[in-house]
């Protein structure tokens, strides 16, 4: 295995993985300083434009995107108190308090140690847990992953809380439209209205660019204008980075938490964030100095989404089953790239270690920009969205163009972006159609091999006791919410957490 | 939307034979069940009277912004226009076209980013990766070489 990882590293480390992973870090930066503007951006626009390149190449220049744009989220919550995406909410609650007091520069500090502090724990843990699960994953039949992509599906469902059905329609609607093309166990064409440029599907490009890349500039093109006051940072980013070290159990626990969010399938990098930023509270012997610039409230989230981040890479490439919208993109890369996420993946060689070392240097790569140029990457937010707008559309245009080089594809993203944006505007849960449109082929593979191998019975899902196991855990969560108030009696609600939650659902489903 | 594509998906199910047809057909039907189930949730709240939220009136458009119709009606003319007279030509006119549509007219800024993110694109996309940019079926008609 040391060998594998020294070929790894060996190809990570050549120079046009190196220039890739560069670009990617600062294309992550630029999108993430922008506000409204996170990594599902970043990395549904820069997936088409990966299509030319080496499998590791691309993989390495998403996962740099993907850090460095999460870090770079945080730009915009410190510095406008407004978020670069959905995973920086918390930063602006401590984040921007901080600046306004003159410690622009330590709170930048404190966001780029504490997200390079997060995306260390969560490599090792990637690391880590990833050969376990991997041989998990070697026992595991159809009907198992059949069972763990439905449970992935209602997890995320269920996490749109109080829209738990709009979640299962638009996953059900996801699931329906991968099945556009050709059934994946008897290659007959369907759903096509015989149209050739289906036959393959429908072009996850054009698909992801259109629902998510679109309706966001189209949003912001709404707003107009651009922002023109700016808190400056001047110098104490390093004093920023050496407080960092001063909070060791600060950083493990919301390492940890952070990591257990990624593994955990449809709890995402707000989520982790929030909930960090209200366990340190609540850990904290003054919580009234929290909101009101306490390093710890800034350092807590940063740490905590960096570490989903990566965490929720670990079920991506083990079991090809996406942690989140975003690593559901990433899977949709691997597969552009004729990659099966899963045993495929870890059988490719010295792939897996190569798209490891990759992701921690682009942890070193986001952390030594972010640390230089932070305060003058923040004034990209000054670029007005009159000119930005348009730029990103030309880019999403010829994105979804380059794949297949079919005008179709650029209109299947027009007709994307308009269904994207409806159900942005709705407030109906994008991430659940992400996942749906994602595991498609898996599901139906999976259930009809299960099919096979049972003689056309339903029950090797009911037999086998992996399957059976995961179906109990499935309709336990379903069951849960009727059955609770039965065994345990209500008790007082944190209704400042409450509050703090409900904003999740408003900034998840953008 | 959902409910037409649902059950034209399910209506299809039928015509596509045993193993391809099964599994959408669940899918398909497990929509509609959801979908019912939603409207219906919805009507009895509506009769009840509970929890009925005023439907936020939607922001305008702010006045250096653009309404979302016009973004996706200049996107489906600027994809129209990438048909006809190719890439560059198209991506210099749209470029112009919706800064003034958003109210900003510094031309100084606006016409040299035009011609220079359509430059960088006709030549990374095209010298770069390799990938054929859309020339326009206008000049390939009259056998010239578009942008």
């Amino acid at each position: 295995m040391l060998d594998m990882w020294l070929q790894g590293f060996q190809v990570a480390i050549s120079g046009p993985n190196l220039i890739f992973l560069l670009a990617g870090t600062l294309w992550g930066l630029v999108v993430g300083a922008l506000p409204g503007l996170g990594p599902m951006f970043a990395v549904s626009l820069a997936m088409p434009l990966t299509f030319g390149m080496p499998a590791d190449s691309a993989i390495i220049m998403l996962a740099a995107i993907h850090a460095s744009c999460a870090y770079g989220d945080s730009l915009a919550s410190i510095l406008i108190n407004t978020p670069g995406g959905v995973g920086s909410v918390a930063s602006c609650w401590d984040g921007f308090p901080m600046a306004q007091q003159g410690r622009a520069g330590l709170a930048l500090g404190i966001s780029v140690g504490g997200s390079f502090a997060g995306g260390l724990i969560g490599w090792l843990s990637l690391v880590a847990i990833s050969p376990f699960l991997m041989a998990l994953a070697l026992k595991m039949g159809p009907a198992e992953y059949f069972m763990i992509g439905v449970l992935a599906l209602s997890l995320l469902s269920m996490a749109s809380e109080g829209n738990a059905v709009k979640g299962m329609i638009l996953g059900g609607f996801g699931l329906l439209l991968s099945y556009i093309g050709r059934d994946p166990i008897t290659a007959i064409e369907r759903f096509t209205f015989g149209s050739m440029f289906l036959e393959d599907g429908l072009p996850l490009a054009a698909v992801f660019v259109g629902l998510f890349a679109l309706p966001q500039v189209i949003i912001l093109g709404e707003q107009g204008g651009s922002v023109t006051e700016i808190i400056e940072a001047k110098g104490g980013i390093w004093r920023g980075v050496r407080e960092v070290l001063r909070y060791p159990v600060t950083v493990i626990r919301a390492g940890f938490m952070g990591i257990y969010m990624g593994v955990m399938p449809a709890l995402g990098i707000s989520a982790a964030s929030v909930l960090a930023y209200l366990v340190e509270k609540r850990a904290s012997k003054d919580p009234e100095s929290f909101g009101k610039g306490n390093v710890k409230g800034l350092l807590a989230p940063e740490v905590a989404k960096n570490s989903c981040l990566v965490g929720d890479l670990i079920p991506t490439f083990t079991l090809g089953i996406p942690g989140s919208g975003v690593t559901a993109i990433f899977m949709a890369a691997l597969i552009l790239h004729g990659i099966q996420p899963g045993q495929d993946f870890f059988s490719k060689g010295a792939l897996p270690y190569t798209v490891f070392v990759g992701i921690l240097l682009a942890q070193f790569s986001f952390f030594v920009l972010g640390l230089f140029f932070a305060g003058n990457l923040a004034k990209i937010v000054r670029i007005p969205s009159a000119i930005l707008v348009p730029v990103v559309i030309v880019l999403c245009c010829i994105g979804s163009y380059s794949i297949r080089g079919f005008m179709i594809d650029v209109t299947i993203m027009i007709v994307m972006g308009i269904v994207g944006y409806c159900l942005v505007k709705t407030k109906w849960p994008l991430p659940c159609f992400v996942l749906g449109f994602v595991l498609g082929n898996l599901l139906e593979a999976n259930f009809q091999r299960a099919l096979l191998i049972g003689r056309g019975s339903l029950l090797p899902f009911v037999t086998r006791p992996g399957s059976l196991i995961i179906l109990i855990i499935t309709v336990g969560l379903f069951a849960w919410p009727y059955i609770k108030p039965m065994f345990i009696k209500h008790k007082k609600r944190d209704l400042e957490a409450e509050k703090l939650l409900a904003t999740l659902d408003d900034d998840e489903n953008r | 939307m959902i409910t037409i594509f649902s059950a034209l998906f399910f209506n299809l199910t039928f015509s596509i034979g045993r193993t391809a047809g099964m599994f959408p057909r669940y899918v398909s039907g497990f929509v509609l069940l959801m979908i019912v189930y939603y409207l219906v949730d919805k009507v009895i709240r509506a009769v009840r009277g509970n929890q009925v939220k005023a439907k936020a009136k939607r922001p305008a458009a702010a006045k250096d912004g653009l309404s979302w119709i016009y973004s996706y009606a200049l996107l489906i003319v600027f994809g129209l226009l990438i048909y006809t007279i190719g890439f560059g030509i198209s991506t210099i006119l749209y470029m112009i076209a919706s800064p003034f549509l958003m109210k900003y007219r510094n031309l100084k800024v606006v016409i040299p980013v035009a011609v220079v993110l359509a430059a960088v694109i006709v030549f990374v996309f095209g010298k770069v990766f390799y990938i054929d940019i859309p020339q326009g079926i206008l000049w390939e008609y009259f056998g010239l070489r578009g942008m």
